[in-house]
């Protein structure tokens, strides 16, 4: 599986989480992993994500993200190892 | 109520009180921000505010569905460029403008919906008419807001005004709890918009695109509805005008040039002028303004003008390269772009003619066979009797792409459909929005018998304050595009299409004391296009046409835009 790692700085209020991970799924991927912290007035948040098929583009993905009102900044970093765990797995 | 009394409903207001309620701050700061009109539906968590609308010179327009206020705020939006506003009440007021609020987005109209609010302490307690119409419209917003605090009212409104007029235009939901509209706020600061700076084009991408044009030889303008959200069609023309480079436009970009322009071919896609779907295919350079690619506009991508590179000036970064890559790519406001953009096009008198002979070749025909009305032809002679004053807000179906196809626009404002989300019911609520907007208008609504049926209680909105807009219903008694989906697609397999049980129309009009007369033979309809503008009131023409009529071409889905059926596929 192929998992991209974004990282966004956005504005701390209310719905902004849920407006951005809304965007990620409508837009054709699934949230694998996910970071996050905030201050007073912004938060950043680190989400790890996999297209669901091959016409998925995750640098169209960040702009989509970038013109989301109050997102700051958007960057693709160094991916994030993601251990998959398989439902019922031990380790 | 009587229907005088109801129109002097804003004509006796009472001063402000000094002490205001968070409600009266809202109507105060709409009427700071320029507001003159909205449409809406009361209802317990926004009483509130309309009991400070009594006092105010804001005009309100009563609608008789929630979801007509919001597609008239549409039309009021994409007619004057300022935010349309709607209002409801929470829970299934807030719902029903939903539809309303998806049309906004997808066609990047400016919208504010304010919406009431059970108090905070009932938020998410499953209150009576709570919902959550915050969470269940954050796909389908630019923005939204729950404004919590009486004394942020100013300054949200103001944000949630800007954010929907600038940039790629669109909608900001605005939800106020019940407690912060009836919460006490001492004075009253007016509202200040925060002023966003336009995006400016960055020169490197201007010379590129400059070179690709100089290098080009069958070049293509393929404009959009950005252009005229934008605000830049005198700019777009002006261009055009020295350009001299052939154009297509998708169905929101008609109008950027005139109907009648000569470098104008036609609409392109699904149901586009052969001319203009044939000229994209052959051209060498597309230069795409305010447009996305829209899979109505394309065909299947893959074969869509395999041989044309790509300038795409577009205000949305998130457009530029999303379904077909640009060789320059100029993200800008449009108007800035085609301002510092020196558009010299070399030698293409060559493609030129060709263009010329693809217009003559497949130019339009009005011939058809038989004494019943043809409704292209109606259409086409409606739109230029009204001349330029003519306005068409048109519902959705065959109805909506014969609009499309035969009517002459002098101007994008011209011409109000439900592009993107393609909702039916919209045609009747955008004239009465349209109307309002721009009262020298001569503003139509062209529907079908499936459409009207959607919204056809917005008679009574027509007949409560008098708006003289022109109705022409297209009647099959089909759900004709389905129908015509079902013949070609589906084994000629009619799956509830059938409407031959619809009432009568005039009746219904009637019913609602709006003027209404019949038309069933082609030769009536010369008279009756004058009956219809010669109206001072609002006025509905019913017009019987041939149920087996199909709008042609047609690019069946999945294929090329080269691959367009015409009439002589029919079983």
């Amino acid at each position: 599986m192929n998992i991209d790692s974004i990282r966004i700085e956005f504005d701390a209020v209310e719905g902004a989480i849920r407006r951005l991970l809304g965007v990620i799924e409508a837009r054709g991927f699934d949230v694998k992993a996910m970071t996050m912290g905030s201050d007073l007035n912004r938060s950043n948040m680190t989400v790890g994500v996999a297209p669901r098929d091959e016409n998925r583009c995750v640098d169209l993905l960040s702009r989509q993200i970038a013109r989301i009102e109050g997102v700051r900044h958007v960057a693709r970093v160094t991916p994030t190892p993601v251990r998959e765990v398989v439902h019922g797995a031990v380790s | 109520m009587s229907a005088g009394a109801a129109t002097a409903i804003n004509e006796q207001r009472q001063p402000v009180p000094a002490e205001r309620t968070g409600a009266a701050l809202v109507v105060e700061t709409l009427e700071a921000l320029g507001v003159t009109h909205l449409f809406g539906y009361p209802g317990g968590a926004i009483m509130s505010v309309y009991d400070a609308l009594s006092r105010s010179n804001l005009k309100h327009v009563l609608v008789r569905h929630e979801q007509a206020a919001a597609l008239a705020a549409d039309a009021y939006g994409r007619v004057t460029r300022r935010a349309g506003v709607c209002l409801a009440t929470s829970g299934p007021g807030a719902t029903n403008l939903v539809t309303g609020i998806a049309n906004a987005f997808m066609d990047s109209t400016p919208l504010v919906a304010i919406t009431g609010q059970v108090a905070q302490s009932f938020m998410g307690t499953d209150a009576f008419q709570e919902v959550d119409i915050f969470g269940l419209t954050l796909p389908i917003v630019k923005y939204s807001m729950i404004i919590r605090d009486a004394r942020d009212i100013p300054a949200r409104l103001a944000e949630a005004f800007e954010i929907a007029e600038s940039g790629r235009m669109g909608p900001v939901l605005v939800d106020l709890p019940k407690d912060v509209q009836q919460a006490r706020v001492d004075g009253y600061s007016a509202p200040v918009r925060p002023q966003r700076s336009p995006r400016e084009p960055e020169a490197p991408a201007l010379r590129a695109a400059e070179a690709l044009i100089a290098a080009a030889r069958r070049p293509l303008f393929y404009i959009g509805g950005g252009v005229a959200r934008s605000g830049a069609t005198e700019t777009f023309r002006a261009v055009a005008d020295k350009a001299r480079i052939p154009a297509v436009a998708t169905l929101q970009g008609l109008g950027a040039l005139p109907s009648d322009h000569p470098d104008f071919i036609g609409m392109l896609g699904m149901h586009g002028h052969r001319a203009a779907n044939m000229a994209v295919q052959e051209s060498d350079l597309l230069i795409v303004i305010g447009a996305r690619f829209d899979d109505r506009a394309t065909g299947n991508l893959a074969g869509f003008a395999p041989e044309a590179k790509v300038v795409h000036i577009d205000p949305d970064a998130a457009e530029i390269d999303k379904l077909r890559t640009a060789n320059a790519p100029v993200c800008s406001e449009i108007g800035l772009a085609l301002s510092a953009l020196n558009i010299e096009a070399g030698d293409i008198s060559e493609w030129r003619a060709r263009v010329e002979t693809l217009k003559s070749t497949y130019a339009q025909r009005y011939n058809a066979p038989g004494g019943g009305v043809y409704a292209p032809a109606l259409l086409k002679t409606l739109s230029e009797r009204a001349g330029d004053s003519f306005v068409a807000a048109c519902d959705v179906g065959q109805h909506q792409m014969w609009v499309a196809q035969h009517c002459r626009f002098s101007r994008p404002e011209a011409h109000l459909t439900s592009g993107g989300l393609g909702a039916m019911g919209f045609g009747l609520p955008a004239a009465i929005g349209a109307k309002l907007a721009d009262p020298d208008a001569t503003v139509v609504a062209v529907s079908g018998d499936g459409s009207f049926m959607m919204n056809v209680q917005e008679l009574a909105t027509l007949r409560r304050y008098r708006i003289p807009v022109k109705i022409v219903l297209l009647d099959n008694s089909m759900l004709g595009l389905v129908r015509q989906w079902q013949d070609l697609f589906f084994e000629g397999n009619y799956s509830e299409v059938d409407l031959s049980d619809n009432p009568d129309f005039v009746d219904v009009a009637n019913a609602f004391g709006i003027e209404a007369f019949a038309v069933e033979r082609r030769e009536e309809v010369d008279s009756a296009i004058e009956r219809l503008l010669a109206a001072d009131g609002p006025i509905l023409m019913h017009v019987r046409i041939d149920p087996e009529e199909n709008v042609w071409p047609l690019v069946p889905p999945g294929k090329s835009n080269a691959d367009m059926m015409e009439k002589s596929h029919e079983h």
